[in-house]
């Protein structure tokens, strides 16, 4: 038999944590039982809770601008809050003003950059394509090169210019 | 191929040697992938879940896995709790698509380098498992696959979320990738929880043998990253084939420092677990995973010349219970697994007659 459990110490500890908190590592060695009872278990949904509880969390603006439900799988806010899973596509969209904070604590960032469906390719394609002349364009000003400010300026006019046509073509085609 | 092909050998990631094998047992990269039109399965109906079963299988079936060789679909719901187990020892599915309800099930391909839940936490997890460092042509492998099933099947995307999953945690890439370290000679040492401190500081994730909750056993480490959103699929790689080179140098170091400077403890540990592996007529699986992974690195540091190393590598997936038990063709006690358990063992080492099988 391994390790007792630290709680009841009478079974085997069969869950284990390791928490590193300011460089300081606790760790907890808990039966089933033991850890079920103490919420343990599933602790990514109470992580979750605790940040929608944390006062740097999303505000009482955010939690406003949300809906009880999700119109389309019915998921309430209540049941994300505590369980801390979508319940379907919609749901991103519906509990994006909560959910953007949440998904910077725990990603650092909120906006994906990877790979994506075919459907979506092109459409992303252009738009991190003139997200990187525009990055490039608010760095130049603010550090005051404002001669390449302009070119980048008229860069990104262009690019607007030729994604508008490309998308107007694009449309006269399906047309025909 | 039928189950029972899964009792004569391991995977591939197992048997195989790939690059730095000696430390890197595997390199896996999972993706998670859910329809678009259909709510995710805590919000599922029991009907859109047969419905979610169905569309993933035709589109399973409609593409080829790997350009050649056989490939095995496992239905779980109409499956015995020891075929689950099966595949769970063997790294194929989840403990949650093992322990979950309903129309679900797995697909892989003969030598188990490719695998696809059905039904697990999200509609559809693919992974790609491939030996020792590789984790560029699992991804490759995994991103084609992905490709290849995008035509088949409309997956739920956001322009800004990417992927879109049931857990928030995976949102975004969907990616996990991940690689199994045998680290022996740092917990002999007692220097990993330096490598943990310094893992875990730049947001990767120490898991055990079998994942999520599991405690290390046989001194295997998985690690992995937390973050699916905000990076691409290839920086998130990137940080990995960052890191895990320095892993393997520091093991490798630990190694030559023991064989030079303190090789009669280390000699003592490698015969010690040799002799026992050789003698015991009774064994847990906890002792064994213990007992295989000195004897694995005795292999790897040239103590142990005469074993072959990929006959100890499936000793850690073909002493486990279930495997046990479909090679005994009964349910075993505890007591009875732990002397089929030690009986194997000798035969697999070859300190008894041949294997039967």
């Amino acid at each position: 038999m391994g390790k007792l459990c630290q709680s009841c110490k009478k079974r085997e500890a069969k869950i284990h944590f390791t928490e590193i908190k300011d460089s300081h590592k606790t760790e907890l060695h808990l039966c089933e039982a033991c850890a079920h009872e103490k919420n343990f278990v599933m602790n990514f949904p109470s992580f979750l809770s605790e940040i929608v509880k944390d006062p740097d969390g999303p505000g009482s603006a955010e939690m406003e601008a949300v809906p009880a439900t999700c119109p389309d799988c019915g998921l309430a806010y209540d049941d994300f809050k505590s369980k801390g899973r979508m319940g379907c596509a919609r749901c991103y969209d519906v509990f994006a003003p909560v959910l953007v904070p949440l998904l910077e604590k725990v990603h650092g960032k909120s906006a994906h950059t990877g790979k994506a469906p075919d459907r979506f390719r092109d459409e992303i394609q252009s738009r991190r394509e003139l997200q990187a002349v525009d990055d490039e364009l608010q760095k130049a000003i603010a550090e005051e090169q404002y001669e390449k400010a302009a070119q980048l300026r008229d860069r990104l006019r262009d690019l607007k210019a030729r994604q508008g046509a490309n998308e107007a073509t694009e449309d006269a085609e399906e047309g025909t | 191929m039928n189950l029972d092909d899964l009792l004569t050998q391991s995977g591939e990631w197992l048997r195989g040697v790939g690059p730095d094998s000696d430390i890197v047992i595997s390199s896996r990269v999972r993706l998670a992938r859910n329809l678009a039109r259909l709510p995710f399965l805590t919000r599922a109906s029991d009907e859109q879940r047969v419905e979610i079963h169905s569309e993933v299988r035709q589109a399973l079936n409609r593409i080829r896995l790997v350009p050649n060789g056989g490939h095995c679909y496992v239905n779980l719901a109409e499956s015995s709790e020891l075929t689950s187990r099966l595949l769970l020892e063997r790294h194929l599915i989840s403990r949650e698509l093992a322990g979950g309800t309903g129309g679900r099930g797995v697909l892989f391909n003969r030598t188990e380098v490719i695998s696809l839940m059905v039904n697990e936490e999200d509609h559809l997890r693919m992974q790609a498992m491939r030996a020792g460092f590789q984790l560029d042509e699992a991804w490759d492998q995994i991103a084609s696959l992905d490709d290849r099933l995008d035509r088949l099947l409309t997956f739920a995307f956001s322009e800004q979320f990417g992927y879109l999953t049931a857990c928030p945690t995976n949102v975004g890439t969907g990616m996990r990738a991940s690689v199994m370290l045998h680290l022996p000679a740092l917990v002999f040492t007692k220097q990993i929880d330096k490598v943990f401190a310094s893992v875990t500081k730049i947001n990767l994730a120490v898991r055990g043998f079998y994942g999520e909750g599991t405690q290390a056993s046989g001194d295997f480490y998985q690690i992995s990253n937390q973050v699916t959103l905000g990076l691409a699929e290839e920086e998130i790689l990137a940080i990995l084939k960052r890191v895990v080179p320095k892993i393997v140098t520091y093991e490798r170091e630990v190694r030559d420092h023991l064989l030079d400077k303190d090789r009669l403890r280390l000699e003592d540990k490698i015969w010690r677990a040799y002799g026992l592996l050789h003698s015991a007529r009774t064994i847990s699986s906890e002792e064994t995973m213990d007992l295989l992974s000195a004897v694995r690195l005795g292999v790897n540091v040239g103590l142990l010349s005469d074993l072959d190393i990929s006959r100890v590598n499936e000793l850690f997936i073909l002493t486990q219970p279930a495997h046990l038990q479909r090679m005994e063709k009964r349910p075993l006690d505890a007591p009875e697994r732990d002397a089929a358990r030690a009986e194997f063992i000798r035969r697999q080492l070859g300190f008894l007659d041949p294997p039967r099988r």
